[in-house]
């Protein structure tokens, strides 16, 4: 038997079993057989090298995603498949006519290029590359180089999302997700292409090594588009079967690179795919780490999880340092390497709210990262500001766990003593007067410790007159209202509320449980920035400066002043200074009731 | 005596007069920056300095002069200053906080500041590309091994983009070296361009300077593209740079025609335009002016010649009138005649 006709006998066998008409024990018994001779008929170099790639030769592409499917034993019972990448589902019958059409037309397409040579069975190796570097090579490369131009942007960005990301205003993860293609559109634009990239035919041309990377470096051009992208958006599912397929989108982009990887002669291509695939394969660890956290939720070991996140953080950012050292092309290199760190810092974020569930007290034994990740979200949900960012997320979720840590007695923090003596007397100096003298009266309300950011501040101030006019150095404390985004700036008064706010700074504490204590949502960097716009906008402040030292938890008391014509209601401090009346609700975490102060 | 001392005092504190070189320091500050005078603190460090030169002291000679020359610049001096405040502070290991006192600070990072913030006028100033590579390269130089502290002349420059960190600034400055990297060579090599190009979205970017951010992607969508020339074939880099699309006539069946012949679909990607490279787009549009060129000389000339004959008829008629004229007014002068 020639090896063109074993070679007909072999893709029919793999149609017969794709279409369920033989049962897979006799599929590989007569598979074995034929292919064993024709690995003996050794006249016939381009059927050899199609044989070679049993891989391809037995794979179904899915008609959504072009995905292309190793075939399954579970297929001989079902019509319908699902695609384990993009999760769409197809008729069996439909997929393998349209794998029918696409291999006629490549065999149309190589004839035409080839001529004769496509059917020789002996024409020599120098035909066949040259043939590939002048015709096939640089007409599948204009083709590729069109059919993803203009997806180039999102080709390397963030594949890594959890979902309180999705909470943030903009995230790198999210701008690569809507610059993703939709799987309908690339396959119209890529499906031909991509079929004679992964086409025996075609490989049976790319004779030299380097032919044969330049085809799979094309492949990968394209098929990273359609794997990225299915990652993305099965991982934005946030679902663990949503994990799962974004993890073989990633597992099948791994081994594309491994095709490139180990190739001693083109170094800076190496290293860069090295790179890749650790980055790669870093973000497929976190993400089976966040699925095993979904799924098996109580029964899971966060602290091990935390770790192993910590870990494929580290490993992100070292491919990043890899990719940017390969040396290869700055327009591919530098966008992928940006995306390792974000994805490295989107994991390391992911990481702290493991950490934050480790330690927080579910008040149930069955209480999963699921429930607890809810839960977290709905107090995101009231404490972000206006345009959150990943940076702002981050410092929230330490800032979270420190508070919960002090609650619970087992972190100090800044605080002043948890005395309320002062409120009478600052909530009666408040009263206002009527024209004939008559006050206001005034109650005094929930008695709560307000988070608040000190600053140092540095400033001049003026002496004396005319010509004994002169400026003097003043310094003073400053403190940021940190329980909301539009919370006030106050400045000290009263020497002993000052001194006892540099003791607070100075001195430890923790946070009684008998007290009322309000969230801290203000992190260091937004404080800096208001106290600095503060000061710029202060007369007596003009020309100072301001350093920020630290978050202290001073007492404060919310009083209501009473007078015919309606109730006013302050939030007073020990030194009488007024905030805006505190307004807060009561948000469980876990066993923990956490208060959220409202603008 | 006691009371003639004091009096003395008041005396000297009002006026300023037979001041210390040490008291007229301090005064620089009491009347000078700490009430945001910052022209008369001027004025008195530069009084302050030369007393210390006599007293020779030249280490607080050498500071007064510097914070002379420090608060020029708060005072709004802009770049013209900074090179003088550059050379009053080097050799100095600390100084005044600006705006305090009491407060000394290390010099070092404000002299890297300053050499750099003069690397940016340089580079906004300079004509050349090759100057103003250089000059953003060397002022990133200098910000970028400062760390995370916010800038402290920003606000005294009005400077745009990043101030919020050196490493910021640094990048920026990065950026914008690469930016100009990609504009001095686009001609010679797209592709570089392009790198180039990229590496300043990466460092704007991280910089958080989005306005420069889009502007470069921007050019990165125009320098990257590839499009095969339709008249010669060739596969060029650069809309707009090495190939355009001109208008023309060509629908579904020559894009069809594209795809069977397994050729650049690109080409007819946008309706009623072809893609031609610079060079045949540049001769189709030479010949044509060359022709339309020659067609008007065609039409002047025949033009010309024809307002000759024009003109000689014009001018006949003109004369017929004018003897036209002639005769009826002799006919009218005959008529008065007559009839008187």
């Amino acid at each position: 038997m020639t090896s063109p006709a074993n070679s007909e006998l072999l893709n029919a066998l793999d149609k017969r079993l794709a279409l369920g008409e033989i049962d897979l024990a006799t599929y590989k018994e007569l598979r074995a057989k034929f292919a064993a001779e024709v690995s003996e008929a050794n006249a016939d170099p381009v059927g050899h090298a199609v044989d070679a790639m049993p891989v391809v030769a037995r794979s179904l592409d899915c008609p959504a995603c072009m995905a292309a499917l190793p075939l399954d034993e579970s297929w001989e019972e079902k019509s319908v498949i699902t695609c384990t990448y993009c999760g769409q589902t197809f008729a069996l019958g439909t997929a393998e006519k349209e794998m029918e059409r696409l291999r006629n037309d490549i065999q149309m397409w190589i004839n035409q290029l080839a001529g004769s040579t496509a059917t020789s069975s002996t024409v020599d190796e120098a035909s066949r590359s040259y043939i590939f570097r002048e015709k096939i090579f640089p007409t599948l490369r204009t083709a590729c180089d069109r059919a993803t131009e203009i997806y180039a942007l999102s080709r390397h960005q963030p594949l890594f999302n959890f979902p309180l990301m999705d909470l943030l205003a903009q995230t790198p993860f999210a701008e690569a997700l809507a610059l993703s293609p939709d799987n309908e559109v690339l396959a119209a634009s890529m499906r031909d292409t991509l079929a004679r990239l992964r086409a025996p035919a075609v490989r049976a041309f790319a004779v030299r090594d380097e032919d044969a990377r330049a085809l799979t470096g094309l492949q990968i051009q394209c098929q990273e588009l359609v794997h990225f992208g299915n990652a993305r958006r099965q991982i934005s599912n946030g679902t663990p079967d949503g994990y799962e397929k974004a993890i073989s989108n990633l597992d099948a982009v791994v081994e594309l690179y491994e095709d490139l990887t180990g190739d001693e002669t083109d170094t800076t291509r190496n290293l860069f795919y090295e790179g890749m695939t650790e980055r790669v394969k870093a973000v497929q660890e976190a993400i089976e780490t966040l699925r095993q956290l979904t799924v098996e939720g109580a029964g899971f070991a966060a602290e091990e999880a935390a770790a192993t996140l910590d870990r494929c953080a580290t490993y992100c950012e070292e491919s990043a340092t890899k990719i940017q050292q390969s040396e290869a092309l700055p327009n591919i290199a530098i966008p992928a390497a940006d995306a390792a760190r974000a994805d490295g810092a989107a994991i390391r974020h992911c990481a702290s709210v493991v950490t934050l569930y480790d330690r927080v007290d579910l008040g149930s034994e069955n209480a999963g990262f699921e429930e607890f990740t809810l839960e977290l979200i709905r107090l995101i949900q009231q404490t972000r500001p206006r345009a959150a960012t990943a940076t702002w997320l981050g410092a929230f979720v330490n800032t979270l766990y420190a508070h919960l840590a002090a609650l619970n007695g087992e972190l100090i923090v800044h605080a002043l003593p948890h005395t309320y003596e002062w409120a009478d007397q600052a909530a009666a100096s408040g009263c206002q007067s009527g024209f004939l003298g008559k006050s206001e009266t005034y109650t005094i309300g929930e008695k709560v410790l307000l988070p608040v950011w000190a600053a140092h501040i540095r400033h001049s101030q003026c002496t004396g007159r005319f010509l004994n006019k002169k400026g003097q150095s003043v310094e003073c404390t400053l403190l940021l209202d940190a329980s909301r985004h539009g919370g006030s700036c106050i400045t000290v008064a009263g020497d002993a509320f000052e001194t006892s706010c540099g003791t607070a700074k100075g001195g430890s504490s923790s946070l009684p449980p008998s007290i009322s204590v309000v969230l801290p949502v203000v992190t260091r960097e937004d404080a800096a920035a208001k106290v600095k716009s503060h000061i710029a906008q202060q007369e007596e402040f003009h020309g100072g400066y301001a350093d920020l030292d630290c978050l202290i938890y001073v007492p404060a008391a919310r009083v209501t002043y009473s007078w015919k014509k309606g109730d006013r209601s302050l939030t007073l401090l020990p030194d009488g200074s007024a905030l805006p009346a505190l307004h807060h609700t009561s948000t469980n975490l876990g066993a923990t009731t956490v208060l959220v102060a409202s603008d | 005596m006691s009371f003639l001392k004091n009096l003395k005092e008041k005396a000297k504190d009002f006026t300023g007069l037979g001041l210390n070189a040490q008291e007229e320091y301090a005064r620089a500050y009491e009347k000078g920056v700490l009430l945001q005078k910052y022209q008369d603190a001027m004025a008195l460090f530069e009084r302050a300095a030369a007393k210390f030169e006599q007293d020779g002291n030249k280490g607080m000679a050498r500071r007064a002069r510097a914070n002379g020359a420090l608060y020029s610049l708060v005072n709004g001096g802009g770049h013209a200053v900074v090179p003088r405040a550059i050379s009053a502070l080097e050799g100095l290991d600390e100084i005044e906080h600006i705006g305090s006192q009491h407060e000394v600070v290390p010099v070092a990072p404000m002299v890297a500041e300053l050499r750099a913030l003069n690397r940016e006028g340089l580079a906004q100033s300079a004509s050349d590309r090759a100057s103003r590579i250089e000059h953003y390269r060397e002022a990133s130089n200098l910000l970028m091994p400062l760390g995370n502290e916010p800038l402290q002349f920003a606000e005294y420059l009005s400077l745009t983009g990043p101030v919020s960190k050196y490493s910021s600034r640094g990048l920026y400055y990065l950026g914008f070296s690469d930016y100009h990297s990609a504009f001095a060579s686009v001609n010679a090599s797209p592709e570089e361009a392009h790198n180039f190009l990229q590496k300043a979205l990466g460092s704007f970017r991280a910089a958080g300077a989005e306005e420069m951010a889009k502007k470069t992607s921007g050019y990165i969508e125009n320098v990257k593209s590839k499009r095969h020339c339709w008249m010669c074939g060739r596969e060029m880099q650069g809309e707009g740079l090495f190939y355009e699309y001109y208008p023309t006539d060509a629908g579904s069946y020559q894009q069809s025609l594209i795809e069977q012949l397994e050729q650049d679909t690109g080409m007819l990607d946008r309706e009623g335009h072809v893609t031609l490279c610079t060079v045949c787009g540049q001769a189709v549009e030479n010949q044509a002016d060359k022709y339309a060129t020659m067609r008007a000389q065609e039409v002047r000339e025949w033009a010309e010649a024809e307002f000759a004959h024009v003109a000689t008829r014009i001018n006949d008629i003109v004369e017929e009138v004018n003897n036209i004229n002639n005769r009826i007014r002799k006919l009218q002068r005959a008529a008065h005649t007559h009839s008187g």
